[in-house]
């Protein structure tokens, strides 16, 4: 069975008849958006409950360039009086419950948007925003949980990993870090050194974030210049909005 | 030798500074085969047996594209963790052997996968049917036709009643100048039906050269 808006609709008419309708007005201010509000709402919402809106704008603009904060922040003003958003302690949280969120996407995705309700924290956010923007298969983005350097990281996973003593508690420790150093070592095992990005993020109201960018097979490493095309662009929007803080 | 120095200058810079920061890198490769045996020894079962079917299905996307060293290559590191592997998976690395022709090592994987996937519950009987018919072709293969026909009656057997498995690919026995080859199915086959036409290939074959 395909799941899309006609189908959620019939689910809706259903609910209707069950005296339900009263119990979803979210859903008729949804249907009255328009394609713009749609997508300020799907940037608005991919950290439901956990990001301010300038940290999503920050996000979007790094990574696509092509919504200005002013807009954003207008919108964002009538969502909230709309009852489609509320705010506490600066944090944006999308006012409908699961099937809300389900009748969203699929009626944004009618009109060609993308609008997914997400409870990501800010940097899975980021760090999935810049993966998707990138756009090539098998290029993964591996984040630190602190200051420490992405490279540094990786080689300190390496080195374990090639303990016999050291190599199951670094999949205890730094589960995520170890499979990914194990795919790397297992897809690229003709040559002695990988090729990554190393990444360090550091902009006001978001904190500093730092990882590598990797490439999961030989096919994904040849992608690396146009990997580095858009990072250059994301680094440059990030100079560029960093002035303007 | 001065224009290939400003040749260089013009060279994209390979990091930028700022508030996002990037430069290409590289890490130190260490030898998967090395990482592999250090994990072998692990006491996390879990963990090696998501390493075995790493491997495992590496294994077999590797055969699809018709990479067999490679394939072969993944499919030894997934051996390092066979005593972790579900029975499908060692079906899947006893495919990959024979695909190879190591038919020595798919035999010993097979027989082992009839064994597991006897303990599965699957009223259906599909998972040892498979490797049946594997280990079946890896006899054939050895000119051991008794074994193979007996093993081609076995799967045969798991599968009555059922209509219709599909499986990804299968290996089958031909008849051509007299002397029996095999190929390979790559679109979806059906194991009944394979299972009962190769049989009878065989049949033909042993009593044709009067094995």
């Amino acid at each position: 069975m395909n799941l899309d808006f006609a189908a959620l609709r019939e689910v809706l008419s259903d609910l209707e008849r069950l005296s339900e309708s009263s119990a979803r007005p979210l859903l008729g201010k949804i249907e009255r958006l328009g394609k713009f509000q749609l997508d300020a709402l799907g940037v608005l919402s991919a950290c439901s409950g956990f990001a301010s809106a300038r940290q999503l704008w920050l996000v979007r603009y790094i990574t696509r360039g092509d919504l200005k904060w002013e807009a954003l922040e207008a919108c964002a003003e009538e969502l909230r009086v709309n009852g489609v958003i509320e705010e506490r302690d600066g944090r944006l949280s999308f006012y409908g419950d699961d099937f809300d969120r389900i009748f969203v996407k699929y009626f944004a995705r009618e009109h060609g948007v993308r609008c997914e309700v997400q409870d990501s924290n800010p940097v899975q956010h980021l760090q999935r925003s810049i993966i998707r923007e990138v756009g090539i298969q098998g290029v993964g983005f591996l984040t630190t949980t602190s200051d420490e350097d992405g490279v540094a990281a990786f080689r300190q996973i390496a080195s374990a990993l090639a303990s016999p003593t050291e190599a199951e508690t670094s999949f205890a420790s730094r589960e995520d870090w170890a499979q990914t150093a194990y795919r790397l070592f297992s897809e690229h095992s003709s040559i002695e050194e990988i090729p990554v990005v190393r990444v360090n993020l550091s902009l006001p109201e978001f904190g500093r974030l730092s990882g590598i960018i990797y490439f999961e097979s030989a096919d994904a490493l040849r992608a690396l210049p146009n990997v580095i095309e858009k990072l250059r662009s994301f680094a440059g929007r990030a100079k560029e909005i960093n002035g303007a803080f | 030798m001065l224009s290939r120095s400003f040749d260089r200058l013009r060279v994209e810079p390979k990091k930028s500074t700022g508030p996002f920061e990037w430069s290409e890198e590289s890490i130190p490769s260490v030898q998967i085969s090395i990482v592999a045996e250090n994990l072998r020894r692990a006491d996390n079962e879990d963990l090696k047996r998501r390493l075995g079917i790493y491997h495992s299905l590496r294994a077999s996307s590797e055969l699809l594209i018709d990479r067999p060293e490679r394939a072969l290559a993944q499919a030894e590191l997934a051996l390092l963790f066979v005593g972790s592997l579900p029975p499908g998976y060692l079906t899947n690395l006893g495919y990959v052997f024979l695909c190879t022709e190591e038919l020595d090592r798919a035999a010993v994987i097979l027989e082992r996968a009839i064994v597991e996937s006897s303990r599965v519950q699957d009223p259906r009987r599909i998972l040892p049917a498979l490797a049946w018919y594997d280990l079946a072709i890896v006899r054939a293969k050895q000119e051991r036709y008794t074994d193979a026909l007996e093993l081609l009656s076995n799967c045969i057997a798991a599968l009555e009643g059922v209509d219709i498995v599909h499986c990804q690919a299968l290996l089958f026995p031909y008849v051509d100048s007299g002397c029996l080859h095999f190929k390979e199915i790559r679109v979806v086959a059906n194991l009944v039906r394979m299972s009962k036409d190769s049989e009878a290939t065989l049949r033909r074959f042993i009593e044709s050269h009067r094995i």
